[in-house]
């Protein structure tokens, strides 16, 4: 099972290698540009609260995270169609979809720990132990919203309703839309931070976490079952081109 | 004899089609062919039938368990040929079989092996690149592996040359032979059909329109021959079609008890004969 | 024992079959005692359905050609030899007439067809 998911998602991952190549390539490029700018010393005298370093870490954290953004996108959970057929039932193709959706959960975050410590030496923004905390938790919910993400239709086409316009679940609103901004906020408010070296004593950072933890954990608790359900349709992932008018019959 | 697959008023929308209270019911040890134009919801039955179209009312039963409820047990005994590939086309035969087989409880690798030793499967290719052919075998030869009780058939033979069709055909006789496994399988081709299903299930419009053993459906209809002018006052009640030719005429019919039709040519109908007559005469009496 | 299915005959398959096993008792091919071959082998061997044998087995078993003992198969009875004859008499019969209608429509007479009988025999 193992095996045919992980080919199932490599599948994917071969056809699009080289759009990711590229946009690896832009956007490490345009982090050696900017900092390139920064190293300008007119501009870092006005960063000098920042370590040329840490901002480089900055960089290369929210590229990586938009690039995450962008493999969730395309490697969807998906059931493959075997699951769907052989012996296996509801209880088999849950698992099939929670395995999955660790397993990206993983790699996602090696992906960014490996990727900043090569390049810059350290997987931490900032100095700050509180800091530091927040960092992990909010990377954790973010590639845990990101990956919520299931491949309907079999161009990833949604269904659409009469009047023509797509259907999304309740679910797949609540965690697309509202925990998706809810998630953005808190990263530029973490980034910002960081940035401008400001962060506030123990006890507030505490709060923080635990406020963090409930309401994020909230989104990825309540909603988890419900999009992982959506994956649980052969129509609706697999969908088939309708039955065939009816073809005059010819001897 | 208890039924091996039993199928009650199944109803599932998709899209503008439907299936219509779908029951007939399969004992061990026989051939069961379904039949219909092109449309009429075989495929979309056998679909339903696999649970990979979710019912919208009624019951699938193979041996007495539900096929929601244990899904899990039922397809265990499910072994399928289908017209699209459910399996990972870009992993090789044997890894596929290997990686799916885990899903059986007496899925048997050697087994596999030697069917496909015997059907010429390529255990190293990848499932993709097979041929059409190739496709079905690699299908049969894994729903052989696994001990399977009922197999699922849809299609099988569509884009097959008739040497394997005829193979194929042997094979299903072979799964039967013993008494304790069934085969079900759709088709649009009647030739296999004609000698050796046990029971047709003949669909039309998303509803079965009869269900019974293919000698009695042979024996319900005939087909008379005359000349034009005996054709038109043919004095029998359920005629069904009739077609007029420049050579010669004929009315198709489902025979009635006691009538004698001994002063016409007649012949009993082949199982094409009947479904281009059905068709052509709206599946009821002129 | 030889059975063939002609796809071309009118007759169906079942009752084909019936006519080529009785043939082979007749011609004590098969002989009382004899076992036939299971339903579902012969199927297999003659490419036909189940059904089909089970049918053929069934007409045979009502018209007193062979019995069946369960758990075991099927086997040949001591045929009423009169009875079978007669019946064969009476479908050769049936084809004559068929052939003295068409001797007729070709205007034959009587004598003609008998001179015909004579050579041919």
């Amino acid at each position: 099972m193992f095996s045919i998911m992980m080919t199932d998602m490599w599948v994917t991952v071969k056809k699009r290698l080289t759009t990711w190549m590229l946009y690896m390539i832009i956007g490490f490029g345009s982090v050696r540009i900017l900092e390139n700018i920064v190293m300008n010393p007119q501009i870092a005298e006005a960063l000098s609260a920042v370590k040329a370093v840490q901002m480089k870490r900055i960089l290369i954290s929210l590229l990586l995270l938009i690039i995450l953004y962008q493999f969730a996108q395309e490697i969807t959970l998906r059931i493959c169609r075997g699951m769907f057929v052989c012996g296996a039932g509801k209880k088999e193709r849950m698992r099939y979809l929670i395995e999955q959706f660790f397993i990206k959960l993983l790699f996602s975050f090696l992906f960014l720990m490996v990727v900043l410590f090569i390049t810059t030496r350290d997987i931490f923004i900032t100095g700050n132990e509180g800091a530091k905390a927040v960092q992990i938790i909010l990377w954790f919910f973010t590639i845990w919203n990101i990956n919520l993400k299931v491949g309907i239709g079999i161009k990833g086409a949604r269904k659409l309703d009469e009047k023509g316009y797509a259907v999304y679940s309740k679910a797949e609103i609540a965690v697309n839309i509202y925990w998706f901004c809810f998630i953005l906020i808190q990263n530029i408010v973490f980034y910002t931070c960081s940035l401008l070296n400001f962060f506030p004593g123990k006890p507030w950072t505490t709060g923080i976490l635990v406020m963090m933890l409930i309401s994020n954990g909230y989104f990825g608790v309540r909603y988890f079952k419900p999009i992982l359900m959506e994956a649980m349709s052969y129509e609706n992932v697999y969908r088939q081109e309708p039955e065939k008018e009816y073809v005059q019959y010819d001897i | 004899m208890e039924d091996l697959l039993k199928v009650e008023h199944l109803n599932k929308r998709v899209g503008e089609f439907c299936l219509k209270d779908i029951s007939f019911s399969l004992k061990p040890g026989y051939i069961m062919g379904l039949l219909g134009v092109n449309g009429a919801g075989k495929t979309t039955l056998i679909h339903t039938i696999l649970n990979l179209y979710k019912k919208d009312g009624g019951g699938v039963y193979v041996d007495d368990m539900e096929m929601e409820e244990e899904e899990r047990a039922v397809k265990d005994k499910i072994g399928f040929v289908l017209d699209e590939n459910m399996f990972e086309e870009s992993m090789s035969v044997i890894r596929n079989a290997k990686g799916f087989g885990k899903l059986y409880s007496k899925f048997d690798e050697e087994l596999f092996r030697i069917f496909c030793k015997n059907f010429g499967i390529p255990l190293n290719k990848t499932v993709g690149s097979l041929s059409t052919g190739m496709k079905v075998r690699f299908q049969l030869a894994f729903a052989l592996s696994h001990d399977a009780v009922l197999f699922i058939m849809d299609e099988p033979a569509a884009g097959l040359d008739p040497l394997f069709r005829k193979e194929l055909m042997r094979y299903m006789q072979e799964i039967v032979e013993d008494g304790t496994r069934s085969v079900l399988f759709s088709t649009h081709i009647t030739e296999d059909l004609e000698k050796m299903s046990d029971y047709i299930v003949l669909m039309r419009d998303g509803a079965v329109f009869l269900s019974m053993p293919t000698v009695d459906l042979k024996e319900r209809y005939r087909i008379v021959y005359g000349t034009k002018e005996q054709i038109e006052t043919l004095p029998f009640f359920r005629v069904i079609y009739k077609e007029y030719g420049e050579y010669g005429s004929y009315a198709f019919l489902e025979s009635t008890e006691g009538e004698d039709y001994g002063e016409y040519e007649v012949k009993e109908p082949l199982l094409e004969d009947i479904m281009y007559c059905l068709e052509k005469g709206g599946y009821s009496y002129v | 024992m030889n059975i063939r299915i002609r796809t071309d005959n009118n007759l169906p398959i079942y009752e084909q079959i019936v006519g080529d096993i009785k043939k082979a008792i007749i011609n004590s091919e098969i002989l009382p005692g004899d076992m036939l071959p299971s339903i579902r082998s012969l199927a297999r061997g003659l490419e036909v359905s189940i059904i089909t044998t089970k049918r053929a087995y069934e007409e045979l078993e009502k018209e007193g050609l062979i019995y069946s003992e369960t758990g075991k198969g099927f086997y040949v009875k001591k045929p009423d030899t009169k009875k079978l004859r007669e019946e064969q008499l009476r479908e050769m019969e049936g084809r004559l007439e068929e052939w003295i209608q068409e001797g007729k429509k070709l205007n034959l007479t009587m004598e003609e067809m008998q001179d015909m009988i004579k050579e041919l025999y």
